[in-house]
């Protein structure tokens, strides 16, 4: 949960709980924008610098704005917008901020865990592991998901023939 | 002394003798003068060459006529030229310079080409370029409000912006004036004016690609393009 997040809730609560209960968020995301704006930060989606994160500074013009990603060693630089999503949570700092700023308030407001919270961010990791995978490891990986699936398959045969559906803990799986 | 032309750049000349190093530089950054007597141009292979980027640079450009002899004094000229790498800037400079004074190539020796960079690229400045161009019909003068982080960038993007609209290319052009717009009441365009806004905020599109160009593929796997 970001700060922005955190914060409402605090404030408003009660009345969050009601607004929280619509259709909208209870069937999952919909197709919301994050908007661009400054402090918004953002995800390389293409070129060397792919997954990386940036902060927007500044915009530049229509089609470029001023990013800068100090944790992920991304100098200050104009990037096209075709080069950027924008994750959902804003840095809150000022209009062109130097680097020690900006890295304090990245600092502050815990913004590398909430990339690191994020499901693009946990998607990557997961693929950066899966494939620095050994042949072996890749083999282990393939018995334990067997074992899983025997057991899924268990307790739907269970479950359909009207017994009751135990609770056996999965082994670790990678 | 300084030539009023409207219609040429701004050219700084001073009177020298003998050695080059003991001028006074006037007018242009003190440091950028005096770096290299001259400039080696790196010959590189094929499209690593600067030349071939799109992208223009600033160069300040010193040349004077050849002395005859030890005691002879030539004035030195000064000039600020965008080029995209050394050896235009140095034929853009005695093109220009042939038109003020007598002065050929074949008879000058250039001094020095410094490229000019951006001390503080760090920041987005709105840039205002004057410029002259020749048209299929006649000669005008433009004035563009470009936003960009550098000097050289906004040139760049003026020069790119003039042969889309105008289709004059950077032979016909030629750069008046350029000033960085400061406060509101200087902009000319009200397009730029948009972005000097600290809240901001609109929605981008998203893009539909592949993350890298080797991932590219001819056919894919969605109907249409969606943007979402």
């Amino acid at each position: 949960m970001c700060i922005r997040d955190r914060y409402q809730r605090r404030v408003h609560g009660e009345e969050l709980k009601k607004q929280f209960t619509r259709k909208k968020f209870s069937q999952g995301k919909m197709a919301t924008r994050n908007y661009l704006k400054i402090g918004r930060v953002c995800r390389i989606n293409y070129g060397a610098d792919y997954g990386k994160h940036v902060v927007v500074l500044d915009v530049i013009d229509s089609k470029r704005a001023l990013v800068e990603g100090p944790n992920d060693k991304i100098p200050r630089q104009s990037i096209n917008f075709n080069r950027l999503t924008p994750m959902r949570f804003v840095a809150k700092i000022c209009r062109g901020v130097h680097t020690g700023i900006l890295k304090k308030a990245i600092e502050k407001q815990g913004i590398q865990r909430d990339i690191e919270n994020s499901n693009a961010y946990k998607r990557t990791q997961q693929t950066k592991l899966r494939a620095g995978l050994t042949d072996f490891e890749r083999f282990r990986a393939q018995v334990l998901r067997f074992r899983l699936a025997k057991q899924a398959r268990h307790q739907a045969r269970v479950l359909s023939r009207g017994g009751a559906a135990t609770k056996k803990t999965a082994p670790k799986k990678k | 002394f300084f030539f009023n032309d409207t219609a040429t750049t701004e050219i700084y000349t001073e009177q020298i003798v003998g050695s080059v190093r003991c001028v006074q530089e006037t007018g242009i950054n003190a440091e950028y003068m005096g770096k290299s007597l001259y400039t080696q141009v790196k010959m590189t292979k094929g499209y690593n060459d600067q030349s071939f980027a799109g992208r223009v640079r600033q160069y300040v450009v010193t040349a004077r006529k050849v002395p005859k002899n030890e005691t002879d004094t030539q004035e030195m000229y000064s000039m600020r030229i965008f080029a995209r790498s050394p050896i235009f800037a140095k034929s853009q400079f005695w093109a220009i310079l042939k038109k003020q004074s007598k002065i050929k190539g074949s008879a000058g020796e250039v001094l020095s080409v410094v490229e000019v960079k951006e001390k503080n690229s760090r920041t987005v400045r709105t840039y205002g370029i004057i410029l002259r161009y020749q048209s299929r019909t006649g000669i005008h003068n433009i004035y563009k409000e470009i936003r960009d982080v550098s000097l050289s960038g906004a040139v760049s993007q003026m020069y790119t912006q003039m042969s889309g609209n105008h289709r004059c290319n950077l032979k016909t052009i030629q750069i008046i004036k350029t000033h960085v717009v400061r406060k509101s009441d200087e902009y000319r365009k009200e397009a730029n004016k948009q972005y000097r806004n600290s809240k901001i905020s609109f929605p981008i599109a998203k893009s539909r690609r592949a993350p890298l160009k080797k991932y590219r593929t001819l056919f894919k796997a969605y109907n249409s393009y969606r943007l979402n």
